[in-house]
């Protein structure tokens, strides 16, 4: 079941951008004004993942989409993984979280290439370590 | 309504197995919340139905009587008249002789007849609306039959002539509520506890479990026990709900027996039924305003008094400190192996749910924590850990004290390598009504339209086009 909601072109554009030109370090996507279609709020090039964390708001729902950088362990060399993030906070309202949960896969199936899914509900659902740790799972 | 420029004006309707709810898609909560069950008194054919004259005259006028139904379910006696009394005036109005039933059995809509009586009312007596202008959005279990939807969808297409219909799946709609496209949503219920894993917005068929363990059973283990002499108290409790009382006894003191003044005029009137059904109103009231669940396993109900009591007064009068009680039957949502006494007869229609891959019987009970540990084993290793740290619990009956918090220490026990993470509304109606909730703000939605199966293309396609759409 969905809501019917798609991505714009833009939204695939950017990934696209994110994936293959390796400038862009995170993506953020939201609904349009009008609720009917999905939009790019942001791209960033900054690495930090602090910063990144902090784009999310407290009371609204986003998706994103992080090119997550890591070490292997043993000296193994550096790792890039895209990881798709679902961001539902607790405090957001039904409305919110409801048109978020009900049109994420139109978006997330038409972006290929993610190894990583996080839902994430509160802050501390969404550090580098619970990153780190399904980095490595795979 | 904010969300969208093109109103559709959808509305939704939620068939539960205690109460039904209905109202305006894109508004927060239900306009209507009515019960699922209804009255019903037959009269054989030829005998005009007979005006039940005193206080119920009034009630004899209203809207909701019909007098065509009957559909000869029991055709044995002949021809009978089957008078439908559905709505907050359907049993909860004392009439002489009424039966009480409920369309609902095993969360399904089951009999057919009563329920479209119900969403008749619903549409042109409480919303006051015109069925041929709103499209519906219809919640269902992951488990519903084709004949459920096919009637249901009869009900709305042939019998209200609606434009359009939808039927959303129940635990997808509390899941997407609480913003999860991927949840493992417990739902408890009143004839049923059921966990469905939900994995971008599908139900996963494979781990779909239910069993019937919930409010229902809990009262009638309640029953068994007030109507007879406990440990702290050497008389049985009448259970008599304020219909039947007319004056209650006031001046008493805590634990002594009540002795109200009751209406005479209605004993012989009142039938088995109605009676049995008032009195677990009763002992429902009594189990939301006072009972718990205690936060650890192999908790020693016989050698500890100290629990915390509560005052509570029946109907009747009957007041008393309630504390053992309290906590002791709550247990059977976490123990049934020992809480739940089987030598108390359960409710009929509870037995019609059989041992399968998905579902337990009555004599299989498992605790609510199992079932989530089976139904997660059921699924994909891949899933797993997701669905564990996104378990939403909804249902009337998960608004029981303690329950969340209980089952928290349960599933750390049970599984104690795994990261486990509940996530429960904490606003009461968006819990008990979840699916409701999650269906007014889909139906809402413009974007959503494309999805409605519209009159004409069932009148085109059959039913086929349901399932199609639907899934």
């Amino acid at each position: 079941m969905s809501s019917g909601v798609q991505p714009t072109q833009e939204c695939l554009e950017k990934f696209q951008e994110l994936k293959t030109g390796k400038k862009l370090s995170y993506v953020i996507y939201g609904l349009t004004e009008d609720k009917k279609s999905i939009t790019v709020l942001k791209s960033s090039e900054e690495k930090d993942f602090d910063a990144f964390v902090n784009e999310l708001p407290e009371k609204e729902c986003r998706w994103a989409v992080y090119d997550f950088e890591f070490t292997l362990p043993g000296g193994e060399g550096i790792r890039n993984k895209l990881v798709f993030v679902v961001w539902s906070p607790d405090d957001a309202n039904v409305k919110n979280k409801m048109m978020f949960a009900s049109s994420k896969d139109a978006l997330r199936r038409r972006l290929e290439g993610i190894h990583i899914e996080i839902q994430a509900t509160d802050f501390s659902e969404i550090t580098k370590d619970a990153i780190l740790e399904k980095a490595l799972r795979r | 309504m904010v969300y969208n420029g093109d109103e559709v004006s959808a509305l939704v309707v939620d068939f539960g197995s205690y109460t039904t709810r209905a109202g305006y898609a894109g508004e927060d909560c239900p306009r209507v919340v009515t019960p699922s069950f209804y009255g019903y008194i037959d009269t054989p054919e030829g005998e005009s139905s007979t005006t039940n004259g005193n206080a119920n005259a009034a009630a004899e006028g209203e809207d909701v009587v019909m007098e065509n139904g009957g559909e000869g379910a029991n055709g044995t006696s002949g021809k009978t008249t089957r008078k439908y009394f559905v709505g907050d005036d359907g049993v909860g109005v004392w009439r002489k002789g009424m039966e009480v039933d409920n369309f609902m059995q095993d969360g399904i809509v089951y009999d057919a007849e009563p329920a479209s009586r119900l969403l008749n009312h619903i549409l042109h007596d409480r919303l006051g609306v015109n069925p041929e202008e709103h499209p519906l959005m219809i919640t269902e279990p992951a488990w519903n039959t084709t004949k459920a939807r096919e009637q249901l969808t009869q009900m709305v297409f042939e019998g209200e002539k609606m434009p359009a219909l939808y039927f959303g799946s129940a635990g997808v709609l509390s899941a997407f509520a609480a913003g999860k496209p991927t949840a493992l949503v417990l739902d408890v219920g009143y004839t049923h506890s059921s966990v469905v894993p939900i994995v971008d917005g599908y139900a996963l068929r494979a781990g779909t479990m239910r069993q019937p363990l919930g409010s229902e059973l809990l009262i009638s283990q309640f029953h068994s026990h007030f109507i007879k002499p406990s440990s702290t108290r050497d008389f049985p409790l009448s259970l008599a709900s304020r219909h039947l009382i007319s004056k209650r006894d006031p001046q008493l003191n805590p634990g002594t027996k009540a002795n109200p003044v009751l209406r005479d005029d209605r004993m012989s009137g009142t039938t088995a039924s109605w009676k049995k059904w008032s009195e677990n109103g009763v002992i429902e009231n009594w189990k939301e305003a006072t009972t718990e669940i205690v936060n650890y396993k192999g908790f020693d109900f016989n050698t500890s008094k100290d629990l915390p009591q509560v005052l509570y007064e029946f109907p009747d009068g009957y007041h008393q400190y309630f504390g053992e009680e309290r906590y002791r039957f709550t247990e059977m949502l976490f123990d049934p192996k020992n809480y739940f006494n089987q030598s108390v007869e359960p409710p009929a229609n509870l037995r019609g749910i059989s041992n399968t891959d998905h579902s337990h019987s009555l004599k299989d009970l498992v605790s609510l924590s199992q079932l989530v540990h089976d139904s997660i084993m059921a699924c994909d290793v891949d899933v797993r850990a997701s669905l564990l740290q996104n378990i939403v619990v909804v249902g009337n009956t998960s608004l029981t004290r303690g329950l969340i918090e209980r089952l928290d220490v349960e599933l750390a026990a049970l599984m104690p390598s795994q990261k486990i993470k509940i996530h429960s509304p904490t606003i009461p109606f968006e819990r008990k009504y979840a699916s409701w909730v999650g269906g007014s703000v889909l139906a809402s939605l413009g974007t959503f339209h494309q999805l409605w199966v519209t009159k004409d293309e069932y009148e085109e396609h059959g039913i086929n086009i349901v399932h199609q759409r639907c899934k």
